[in-house]
């Protein structure tokens, strides 16, 4: 250490004049605001920024040329030797050499930045926001780093012995890997942790560009050629372990399994609740996110392709039999999609990507055995044979259902239905198509009322059925006008719609003197009522069977309450849970332009909740215990 | 003998690429007393000096200073040493006042005191920066900063190099007066053969990284020396070559009027024998200088000799 210091004092007084350089540059920044022009700009900003690019500027340039030329000049005109003949270690003329440049770099930085330095510091220590701070720390790093790769590749330069080919090939690997671990985080839109593995590629390169220059210096001693072997040795085996670490945990940072997810985010149902397409973060991988389809009833999952942010939420379509789903695979933003296919009957599931290329605005639609796809992109709609991929038919959609809403009501039958803006009002056209022929047949129109607030849209689930919510007719109040969902014909309005049952009754809210009632009717049957005592309001969370109806209590909206199961035909109330557990399997999500969604039925429809935003558990009737399925952390 | 030798070389050998430039080196410098090492430019003396000093490690074999390994044990082994390299490489923009206060902090046994009295004494410039001193100058406090520490090994790579006449005889009355009294072992290169065999007590000869001769001064001169002979028409060629065969030829010449040549086993025992074989009339039996033996040896192809 005496030696280093020793080295370091020497050089640092062999190069004192740069502070005085410094200064120089500082009081020429001090002036500057009172240059002809420039006295018009606030003088604190002129200050600021001048000095703090001149110093960043000048540490960069004196670290490149002092990287340059400190050991390589030294080393190529044979003066290294007046070190190396007195009685100190080479890392010692190593590190008192490079600890005297960066002290003299840090400190002509720092006087360079006195004139815009209260303000800077002012910023630095009342803010917390990591971004100056790191701002901050590129006047450290920034010189350091070119300091040494100058250094090494002046090396390399001056020997130009063939090891210049190991560190040819090294440069070509390292920037490889570090594509290869940083593409994967830049294209599933995962800000942090690509950060935090740039950072640590830039630590790793750091950590190499040291090791390789003190190891050069200290094994080589005054032999240049020595010098460039010994640092290509210890240069690309440190970075070769740096980017093997790395490239370890960049896999691992990218590589878990539903089991660790810590937070899920249940994007789409399966219409018997017994998929769900789910996503989350997992512990200690920052703002990573993977996408699962995960089985709700056994330990099976299927991994899907990393998704971009804005791609997260678009939902996987199921077969109503749910032995398949489709979904959009990830691409740029304009990019063409391919469509992959899961078989999930399969165990393992397995997932195939397909050679069928769609448009990144395209919505896909199974027929209820899975057999069949149907894409709607814009104006065009196709369909296709899920097991070889043939299309079946493609047909222009004429322009008042474009992009329009799709369900198969058989194999051979879809309807749609197209939303359009009319002058004032939303104009709701409905139609079918014939899979194998394509033909389009109008079977019904439906204008909602002028200036109407439309909210969204609910199906019933045998699509006989279809309600707009919203605040309709002149008092405005919150309804549900239900249709005939083939014809758009008017059925009648029902206040403070909730929902329709498997059956095709309708749930609706009412309060009358501090009882809140929960009633079930249809235009054919008698209204069941069910006294909820004093709620505010409910979510109709599904019906897992006949006769039971699923729903949760809510203040406005929060919810207050576990949810409840109900006897339709007793009215009698039983408790699943304290706990405050969102709804998640009741409904599954239609896109399109009459965006919307459909009734669920089935016996785990009903019964799978979110827990604090963190867990997906399913309620099992038999037992009464929630079954945790996925979420929580390991 | 049993007093441990100061520098040891055993089986250096530096090799660059496919080029050796020391083959297989071994020797010994014994305490006391100046070891001149010699040989023509490019012969391995450069390479021999950096590996000796822990500055380049050998291809193979060791060498040694005061019992340290020089390449593993550099610093412990460079403790005791002084260096004057062939071309002064003391920073260029350091004078001799900063560079004694970095000396005093890495060399254990440094007495400034040496250092600033060599330099006055010499005239060279204390403040003055070590880039724009004369190249004599520069010398001079190289060898000021390698004697100050009262070093037991002084290694001088080719040290007169650049130095006047009378600098030169300076270094020699002083290598051979002050340091020897000390007992300072003296390891130099030159190419001053005539200022080297003033000086050196033992001389080693490297020529094509091989070393030709390691010996001692005086047993050198006194094994090679030059016979001349006037013609002798009677006298079968076959005889007289037969006869230089018992003094070691190295090389035959004719001159105006004799013929004379060049042997490197001189004895009284063997010269007798030359003339009992070869009964030629002897002109006269010269010494050779160093510089002689060294053209001797050195002069023609690598390996030496003509």
């Amino acid at each position: 250490m005496k030696a280093t210091m020793a080295i370091m004092a020497r050089d640092v007084m062999a190069r004192r004049e740069l502070p005085l350089l410094a200064v120089a540059v500082a009081i020429m920044i001090s002036l500057l605001p009172y240059l002809p022009h420039i006295e018009t700009y606030e003088a604190t900003d002129v200050r600021t920024v001048a000095s703090s690019v001149s110093a960043l500027a000048l540490g960069c340039v004196l670290a490149l040329v002092f990287g340059a030329t400190v050991f390589g000049s030294d080393l190529s005109e044979g003066r290294l030797g007046f070190f190396f003949a007195r009685p100190v270690s080479g890392l010692a003329v190593w590190w008192g050499r490079v600890f005297a440049v960066m002290a003299l770099i840090w400190i002509v930085e720092i006087i360079v930045l006195v004139p815009a330095f209260f303000h800077v510091r002012m910023r630095l220590f009342t803010s917390s926001d990591w971004v100056d701070w790191l701002t901050a720390l590129a006047y450290v790093i920034a010189p350091l780093l070119l300091f040494l790769l100058a250094h090494v590749v002046s090396i390399v330069v001056r020997a130009g012995t063939s090891w210049m080919f190991l560190d040819l090939g090294g440069v070509l690997v390292v920037a490889l890997f570090a594509w290869l671990n940083l593409r994967p985080l830049y294209e599933i839109g995962a800000p942090i942790a690509l950060s935090v593995v740039a950072g640590a590629l830039l630590a790793g390169l750091l950590i190499s560009l040291t090791v390789g220059g003190a190891s050069g210096v200290a094994v080589g001693r005054v032999d240049l050629r020595r010098v460039h072997s010994a640092q290509a040795l210890a240069l690309w085996s440190t970075m070769a372990i740096c980017v093997a670490g790395i490239t370890t945990y960049s896999n691992w940072l990218r590589d878990f399994t539903p089991r660790h997810l810590e937070n899920v985010d249940v994007i789409s149902v399966a219409p018997n609740g017994q998929w769900v397409e789910a996503m989350g973060g997992a512990p200690r991988r920052f703002d990573i996110v993977r996408k699962f389809l995960i089985s709700t009833t056994d330990q099976r999952w299927l991994s899907m392709t990393p998704f971009r942010s804005e791609m997260r939420y678009r939902g996987v379509a199921f077969s109503d039999v749910v032995s398949k789903a489709a979904w959009l695979g990830d691409g740029e933003e304009a990019e063409p999609r391919s469509i992959w296919f899961a078989d999930l009957d399969d165990s393992p599931p397995r997932k195939r990507q397909t050679t069928l290329i769609v448009s990144e605005t395209a919505h896909l639609t199974l027929s209820p055995d899975g057999d069949r796809l149907a894409v709607v992109e814009g104006s065009t709609l196709s369909f296709y044979q899920v097991d070889n991929e043939a299309l079946l038919t493609a047909v222009r959609l004429p322009e008042d259902l474009h992009n329009a809403t799709l369900f198969f009501l058989s194999s051979e039958i879809a309807r749609l239905y197209g939303a359009t803006d009319g002058e004032s009002k939303p104009i709701i056209t409905f139609a079918e198509v014939d899979v194998e022929t394509g033909q389009i047949e109008r079977t019904g129109l439906v204008e909602l009322e002028d200036n109407c607030t439309w909210y969204w849209t609910l199906f019933d689930a045998d699509l006989k059925q279809i309600a707009f919510r919203g605040r309709f007719g002149e008092d405005r109040k919150m309804v549900g006008q239900i249709h005939d969902a083939r014809t758009g014909e008017f059925i009648r309005t029902v206040d403070n719609f909730k929902g329709f049952l498997a059956d095709g009754r309708v749930v609706s809210f009412r309060e009358e003197d501090d009882t809140s009632w929960l009633d079930i009717d249809s235009v054919e049957e008698t209204a069941v009522t069910l006294d909820l005592g004093p709620w505010e309001d409910v979510a109709v969370c599904g019906e897992p069977s006949i006769g039971e109806l699923v729903v949760i209590r809510r203040d406005q909206w929060s919810l207050t309450g576990g949810p409840v199961v109900i006897d339709t035909s007793s009215g009698a109330k039983r408790s699943i849970s304290e706990d405050e557990l969102i709804c998640r399997g009741a409904w599954q999500w239609k896109p399109g332009s009459l965006t919307g969604t459909r009734s669920a039925s089935g016996p785990l429809s009903g019964h799978l909740f979110v827990r604090d935003r963190t867990s997906l558990v399913r309620w099992d009737p038999e037992t009464g215990e929630m079954v945790h399925v996925v979420g929580g952390g390991d | 003998m049993g007093v441990e030798p100061v520098v040891t070389l055993d089986g250096l050998t530096v090799r660059y690429g496919k080029l050796t430039a020391v083959d297989d080196m071994s020797l010994e410098v014994p305490k006391g007393g100046v070891f001149a090492l010699l040989g023509r430019n490019g012969s391995g003396k450069s390479s021999t000096v950096r590996c000796l000093l822990g500055q380049q490690r050998p291809t193979a074999g060791r060498s040694t200073i005061l019992g340290f390994d020089s390449w593993k044990k550099r610093r412990r082994a460079m403790e005791r040493v002084g260096v004057v390299p062939e071309n002064p490489d003391v920073p260029p923009d350091t004078t001799a006042n900063r560079i004694e206060k970095f000396m005093a902090r890495v060399t254990p046994f440094w007495r400034a005191a040496n250092y600033f009295d060599r330099l006055d004494s010499l005239e060279v410039p204390r403040n003055v920066h070590f880039g724009r001193l004369s190249k004599g100058q520069q010398r001079q406090l190289a060898l000021a900063l390698a004697l100050a520490g009262s070093p037991r090994l002084l290694v001088l790579d080719d040290p007169t190099l650049g130095l006047d006449a009378v600098a030169r005889r300076k270094l020699s009355e002083e290598i051979v007066g002050e340091l020897a009294d000390r007992g300072t072992t003296v390891f130099l290169t030159t190419h001053d053969l005539a200022g080297v065999e003033a000086i050196a007590d033992h001389v080693g000869v490297l020529h094509g990284g091989s070393l030709l001769v390691d010996e001692p001064l005086e047993a050198l001169k006194a094994r090679y020396c030059r016979l001349v002979w006037a013609p002798a028409e009677d006298v079968p060629q076959e005889r007289i070559e037969a006869g230089l065969q018992h003094l070691g030829v190295v090389g035959t010449d004719a001159v105006v009027g004799a013929t004379e040549a060049v042997v490197e086993n001189f004895s009284e025992l063997g010269f007798d024998r030359f003339r009992q074989e070869a009964p030629v009339e002897v002109m006269r039996v010269d010494s050779l200088s160093l510089e002689e033996i060294f053209i001797a040896l050195c002069g023609a192809e690598p390996g030496g000799r003509e």
